[in-house]
């Protein structure tokens, strides 16, 4: 029969609260570790930065002449939309309407991804002494990235908008349908709590709404490209493609608030 | 295998695992260097040494991740328990059993960690779930079989 001697017990007993130990006492390792790490890794993302463009030169050369052509054609797009803004902004203060403010951005640079598959997260090489602070929503120009989640003084980790445990309340720009985008861990993300009779399209603009004071509003988050039943049955889900591509994001911006 | 030397690539796979693994992502899984690391130091220190490694890589990977808990350092040093008591009653002496064993562990640590994701409340629809689970256990055995060729002679 199984015998469990004092010898053993106490082993067991000594072993468990070593392994409960280390659990909880992670959180004190990670900032040392990471402060140590932060140089050789800041190095390290600028030596890949580099072979990248070495490797890629010729796709860089094509690209680049493409977002010439592409800059030229939004330069005279924006001179457009100039005279529509100023015509906007007139009538806006002839009606009285408050003015939103332009979003301050602090730019930084990704120097380490998650370690894992089952947490998407990337630490920047700027922290709480840039004045980056914890809940600070992050964006690029093409869309929400995520949320700032962790502040050290000289780096800060930031959840992706792609991971399962961030939440972001998104609004259809179209028919104006509310509702709660979350990560899949995927190439998607999914817009729950949809009702039954939603008026949502496949192709469909997704932005943030603003309404859990966490991320500016109007931020593109991407475009519906699936609908579906919950398994409940009682609400609708959509599937959305994020406009920005998670995996290879090397800059990102942080809305000071 | 010295020590110092495992030591060394603890370091150089946790640099690796952070900055250069994310290209070389499979269907959204990703091999867990780490793991190997404290494989490798499984297989070829001494019991309190080989601990310490996977300890170290346990840390390492915990302080690159979003939630506060330590699971991977806890999980890490049993994981090298596991395979250090193993290998004293099945030989696991050629290449491709040692990452057989590396498919099973990493099998066993990833469905550990997504059930704890799970019970952290974040939804993951199931098929994502077993994807990155199996996927990312034969991706680690994969890299495992011929970083152990190349590593341990």
């Amino acid at each position: 029969m199984f015998k469990l001697t004092n010898k053993k017990l106490t082993f067991i007993l000594i072993s468990f609260l070593f392994l409960v130990i280390i659990i909880f006492s992670v959180a004190i390792f990670s900032p040392p570790v990471n402060r140590i790490l932060r140089l050789p890794l800041g190095i390290s993302a600028a030596l890949r930065r580099e072979i990248a463009g070495a490797i890629f030169y010729h796709r860089n050369l094509l690209q680049n002449e493409a977002l010439k052509r592409e800059t030229d054609f939004l330069k005279n797009k924006i001179n457009s939309l100039n005279e529509s803004y100023l015509e906007n902004s007139r009538l806006k203060e002839l009606l009285s309407f408050k003015k939103a403010s332009a979003l301050k951005l602090i730019a930084a640079r990704v120097i380490a991804r998650s370690a894992d598959s089952w947490s998407l997260n990337i630490t920047i090489d700027k922290g709480s002494y840039n004045g980056i602070r914890q809940g600070m929503s992050v964006i690029t120009y093409l869309g929400l990235v995520g949320r700032v989640v962790e502040v050290a003084p000289s780096f800060s980790k930031i959840a992706l908008l792609s991971d399962p445990n961030l939440g972001v309340s998104g609004i259809v720009q179209r028919s104006r349908q509310e509702g709660l985008v979350s990560g899949t861990l995927g190439n998607s993300l999914i817009m729950k709590y949809l009702p039954e009779e939603t008026d949502i399209k496949i192709g469909d603009t997704v932005v943030s709404s603003g309404l859990d004071n966490v991320y500016p509003k109007g931020v593109l988050i991407g475009k519906v490209i699936e609908i579906g039943r919950e398994f409940s049955g009682l609400s609708c889900y959509a599937l959305i493609r994020p406009a920005v591509s998670f995996s290879n994001l090397e800059e990102v911006l942080i809305v000071v608030p | 295998m010295k020590s110092y030397l495992v030591l060394i690539i603890v370091i150089v796979f946790a640099f690796l695992q952070v900055t250069f693994v994310d290209y070389f992502n499979f269907f959204g899984a990703k091999p867990d260097l780490l793991l190997i690391a404290a494989f490798i130091g499984g297989l070829s220190l001494k019991l309190g040494w080989a601990l310490g490694i996977g300890l170290l890589s346990g840390i390492l990977k915990d302080s690159f991740l979003l939630n506060r808990f330590g699971l991977n350092a806890a999980l890490f040093p049993l994981w090298v328990l596991l395979s250090k008591k193993l290998s004293r009653r099945v030989s696991i002496e050629d290449n491709l059993s040692r990452a057989i064993l590396i498919a099973l562990i990493s099998l066993l640590n990833n469905i550990i960690n997504g059930i704890f994701l799970f019970y952290a409340g974040a939804m993951v629809p199931l098929g994502i779930f077993l994807r990155i689970a199996i996927i990312s256990s034969f991706y680690t055995a994969l890299v495992s079989y011929f970083t152990l060729r190349i590593i341990i002679k």
